[in-house]
């Protein structure tokens, strides 16, 4: 009998150890993924990302539904895999007067109108004014520093009322390499009384506005913008989808030409080095799916008010969505964020698509981001590396609605906002990683 | 004389020595015989009654005479006289006043010694030896009135030829007068002669002569004197010696006769059955049991028995098949040779059987019985208990009831007798909390076996998309896994707790194993004592246990014969 209770007794207390909760402590401290706190009054948080280094800061702005959301936030993501999940600056275009930005950009360097160098600052919007042209409200988060805010002006869509402020700065540097000065463009779509949106410019450390005026107006002209850069030139770029139009300027806002496509061509646009070169490639979002053009084409485009189509031999690869065990494919909206960073730190960018209507494990619209790890080189440029989604998700998060890379000393990170569950996920892993790499949130 | 055996029993010498005389003189007994005759024994009765003596009149009448004369060979005359007169006071027999005259006589004490002769011839002035005893009354008060007066309160001097071998009130009184003649060496013996039919003439006839030729009815020989003439029944006191017994003709029966050798002290009964053809022989069977059925010539018990032990009675001479049987005992057969004129007093030693019973009952409404591994019935309560047979020694016994604790143990069932067993069935304890404990420790066993199995999939399922890159530190599961994990934790423990409690309990039992209680073994065919059943107070003792003042005896059978016989020729 006695023998039997012990027995009992240890096949309990087997139990009890194998059942024990600790085990839960490890994934929770581990987890792969950590998503930022969302700030209060900021609906739609998530909604747009951007991320920027300032030192050795890692910094993420985040802002929630444009006009709903009450700013953006700012987070201190840190080196390795700690991050500060509290918002250290909720600040961001949080006045009444202050339309939070579909996209928002980050200015690592830039240079106040009183000529004051800044860092580690912030376009999240745009500030109305009561007289004269509204401006874009810029804020800066030195270390040591209160807030430094200072406006762009925005003289060319004096009468914007919308909710469609779409921004962007040039893409990260490369791994390790420090940030500099960026230019920064603002596309206004679908302006009130104006048979074409607008766009404006600002060179890098420059507070003068550039009108960017395309050759053949388009309503939906200033849907998607980014800086290209290539050979240390920049030009900027503007998406018309409504004609499926890629406009191109250069650095004094003079239009260079245009880029057509399938239908929705360009309805958005990014930019970053994705084979390696040095110099960035266009990677453009049509109705279904999302090319990588050449840079090489868009660096060498010089035929001002002709629209010419993107030569196959241009298009790099073409990257469309995919089902997997997780995803079950995207209903649309393959390609609603993009964004190229160097996740595995070797030299080549990858691509993030956002495909925030993807059904993901059974829950429609909670989104996913498809992460492309482009090889030119091999036999199938096309390479589809791996899917992000939460796997938390849940119906209507809609994860992929904004994505962007944030820098690390050997790589950078995914970021991925969540606005329908106001979260902004920060993704430490993949399988591109190296051992070295990995650390505790990776196995 | 009788036999100096010392370390015998006085009747053992005397049977002893009668029985040589009857074996050496059977034969010519029998030669004479020409009616049936039965001789009898030792036993007397008042003659004067004219009706038999009954057995156990004549017993005492012998243990008397025996008595007095063993306290008389003892030289404790003082004692033998009291017991004579005593004996006398009783029964009424003159032979124990002459006894207890020749104890006086040694005791010196002639004047009583002569009264008491006197008082003998008064009651018996026909006695053969009257005129020597009024002889010897002469002498004694003679003797009396010469003596000289002693300080021990008129005890008269002895001239008895065993003076100086006596105790030391004897030695250390005067001689007796030298006028006196010697004591009697012996007392008398009394001789008890019946007939059947009553009335026969008996006469008896004392050898005078050492010479004296045999015998013979017809013809009285010279050496014969004849010191009795009577008509049965009739007592007369002799001295030792040889004489012959002779019944005359009556009625329709002849003549017959015997030789009897009389001794001392001794009480002879002669009861002759005129109606047999034959001399028959007296068998008594006595055994260890008493009542037991005794069976004579009747192997298959198909007549009633012939007695119960102790039993004596009247047999043809010759072999009988003896079987002595008592319930519980193991029947004893036995050949017995019993020759004419004799007593074979057979002891028999009954050894209990082999089997044993064991009647049993129970303190339940309905117990189930097991004996030996086999199901031997139902009892229920208001039945009888029930009884079973079995081969007696250490035997197994079940007894279950439901809702009652089983009994399985053992009982010593006696040999040829019955153990009245009372099963003392427990109620088995209630094991409701138990159930209770265990049902609830199942439940949160189950439970928690449910929220490991849950948390261990959650776990499982949170681990892959942490190996996928896809878990988030504020995913739900992980505080879901969490607590199914403590839950489980807290199930196991719980359900273990009352898992444990549940065996503990399930074990546990505060009250005692039934038992038996065991009265005291019965006799076969006896009713259980009604006391102890009104009252229930049983005698509590350990199953198994005998007592052993009532367990057979452990020795075989066995059969002591004694011979008592006396013969004579009728």
């Amino acid at each position: 009998m006695r023998r039997r209770v012990s027995v009992s007794l240890v096949a309990v207390v087997a139990m009890i150890a194998g059942c024990s909760w600790a085990r839960f402590d490890d994934l929770e401290e581990n987890a792969s993924v950590l998503v930022l706190k969302q700030p209060s009054g900021m609906p739609g948080f998530g909604a747009s990302v951007t991320a920027a280094a300032d030192g050795n800061r890692v910094l993420v702005l985040a802002a929630g539904s444009p006009k709903a959301s009450n700013g953006a936030a700012v987070f201190e993501l840190g080196q390795g895999q700690e991050a500060n999940l509290d918002a250290f600056d909720v600040g961001q275009c949080n006045t009444n007067d202050c339309v939070v930005a579909r996209t928002v950009a980050a200015l690592p360097v830039a240079q106040s109108p009183s000529g004051l160098a800044k860092s580690a600052c912030w376009v999240a919007g745009f500030q109305k004014q009561p007289v004269g042209d509204p401006a874009l409200s810029v804020a800066c988060t030195e270390v040591g520093q209160q807030r430094f805010l200072y406006s762009l002006p925005l003289p060319f869509v004096a009468d914007a009322d919308t909710d469609e402020l779409n921004l962007a700065s040039e893409s990260l540097p490369a791994v390790g390499s420090p940030p500099g000065a960026t230019a920064l463009i603002a596309g206004i779509p679908k302006l009130n009384g104006s048979a074409s949106g607008a766009a404006v410019g600002f060179a890098a450390a420059s507070t003068t506005p550039l009108n960017l005026v395309p050759g053949t107006n388009a309503e939906t002209f200033g849907a998607a913008v980014a800086v290209f850069r290539s050979g240390g030139s920049r030009r900027f770029l503007v998406g018309a989808p409504d004609r499926g139009e890629l406009w191109v300027f250069d650095e004094a806002g003079q239009e260079v030409g245009c880029l057509s496509g399938d239908p929705e061509f360009a309805r958005r646009v990014a930019t970053g080095d994705v084979d390696g070169d040095g110099g960035d490639e266009v990677v453009v979002a049509t109705a279904t799916e999302v090319q990588v053009v050449n840079g090489a084409a868009v660096a060498a485009l010089n035929q001002p008010g002709v629209c010419q189509k993107v030569a196959a031999k241009d298009v790099l690869v073409t990257l469309r969505c995919r089902k997997t065990s997780d995803v079950d494919g995207c209903p649309g909206g393959f390609g609603d964020a993009l964004a190229v960073g160097d996740i595995d730190g070797d030299g080549d960018g990858e691509v993030a698509v956002g495909a925030p209507r993807a059904r993901v494990r059974g829950s429609g619209s909670a989104g996913a981001v498809y992460v492309f790890d482009v090889e030119l080189g091999a036999a199938d440029p096309e390479l589809v590396t791996e899917e992000r989604f939460l796997a938390s998700a849940a119906g209507g998060d809609r994860l992929g609605t904004s994505v962007a890379f944030a820098p690390q000393k050997d790589r950078h990170i995914l970021v991925a906002g969540a606005p329908g569950g106001g979260k902004v996920a920060i993704f430490y892993c993949s399988r591109l990683l190296s051992s070295g790499q990995r650390g505790k949130r990776c196995k | 004389m009788l036999s100096p055996e010392n370390g015998l029993p006085l009747s053992r010498r005397c049977f002893r020595s009668l029985l040589c005389l009857v074996s050496a003189r059977l034969a010519r007994l029998l030669s004479g015989l020409t009616l049936g005759v039965l001789l009898f024994l030792s036993f007397a009765a008042p003659a004067q009654s004219g009706a038999p003596l009954r057995s156990e009149t004549l017993k005492a009448i012998r243990a008397q005479m025996e008595k007095g004369q063993g306290l008389f060979l003892a030289k404790d005359y003082e004692g033998a006289a009291k017991i004579f007169e005593q004996g006398y006071s009783q029964h009424s027999y003159p032979a124990f006043l002459f006894n207890s005259g020749v104890c006086l006589e040694r005791l010196r004490r002639y004047s009583e010694a002569a009264d008491k002769l006197d008082e003998y011839l008064r009651v018996d002035p026909d006695a053969p030896d009257a005129p020597s005893v009024r002889e010897r009354i002469e002498k004694l008060r003679a003797a009396a009135a010469s003596a000289v007066p002693s300080g021990d309160g008129g005890v008269d001097g002895d001239g008895g030829a065993e003076a100086g071998e006596g105790g030391a009130a004897v030695d250390a009184a005067p001689p007796p007068p030298a006028a006196l003649p010697p004591a009697p060496a012996d007392t008398k013996s009394l001789i008890i002669i019946e007939t059947e039919p009553e009335g026969a003439p008996v006469r008896l006839f004392q050898k005078t002569s050492p010479t004296a030729a045999k015998f013979r009815p017809n013809a009285v020989p010279p050496g014969w004197k004849e010191v009795l003439t009577k008509r049965a029944p009739a007592s007369v006191s002799l001295d030792e010696g040889d004489y012959h017994l002779v019944v005359e003709k009556f009625r329709d029966f002849n003549t017959t006769d015997t030789e009897v050798r009389i001794e001392s002290g001794r009480v002879f009964h002669f009861r002759a059955n005129l109606s047999q053809g034959k001399f028959m022989g007296f068998l008594r069977v006595s055994a260890n049991v008493e009542g037991a059925q005794i069976y004579v010539d009747d192997p298959k018990k198909q007549r009633p028995p012939w007695g119960r032990t102790p039993s004596a009675e009247l047999v043809s001479r010759g072999k009988h098949q003896l079987l002595v049987v008592a319930p519980g005992f193991e029947p004893l057969a036995k050949t017995v040779v019993v020759e004419q004129a004799q007593q074979v007093d057979i002891q028999v030693s009954l050894v209990r059987e082999r089997f044993g019973s064991i009647r049993i009952d129970a303190n339940t409404p309905e117990a189930r019985i097991e004996v030996e591994g086999r199901p031997i019935g139902i009892w229920r309560a208001g039945q009888a208990p029930m009884e079973h047979r079995l081969l007696a020694g250490r035997r197994k016994v079940v007894v279950r009831a439901d809702g009652h604790k089983t009994f399985d143990g053992f009982v010593e069932v006696p040999r040829g007798q019955v153990l009245p067993v009372h099963a003392e069935l427990i109620p088995t304890p209630s094991r409701g909390a138990a159930w209770t404990q265990a049902i609830v420790g199942a439940v949160f066993l189950g439970a928690g076996t449910y929220l490991g199995l849950e948390s261990n999939s959650l776990h499982d399922e949170l681990e892959e998309d942490r190996i996928a890159g896809t878990l988030e530190r504020d995913d739900e599961r992980i505080n879901r896994g969490r607590l199914f994990a403590i839950g489980a934790d807290v199930g196991f423990v719980i359900g273990g707790v009352l898992a444990g409690l549940a065996t503990y309990n399930f074990i546990k039992d505060p009250l005692p194993e039934s038992g038996l209680s065991l009265d005291p073994v019965l006799e076969p065919g006896a009713a259980a004592p009604k006391a102890n059943k009104a009252k229930g107070a049983t005698e509590k003792r350990p199953a198994g246990h005998t007592p052993a003042a009532r367990r057979a005896p452990a020795r075989g059978p066995s059969i002591e014969f004694g011979l008592l016989g006396i013969g004579g020729r009728f």
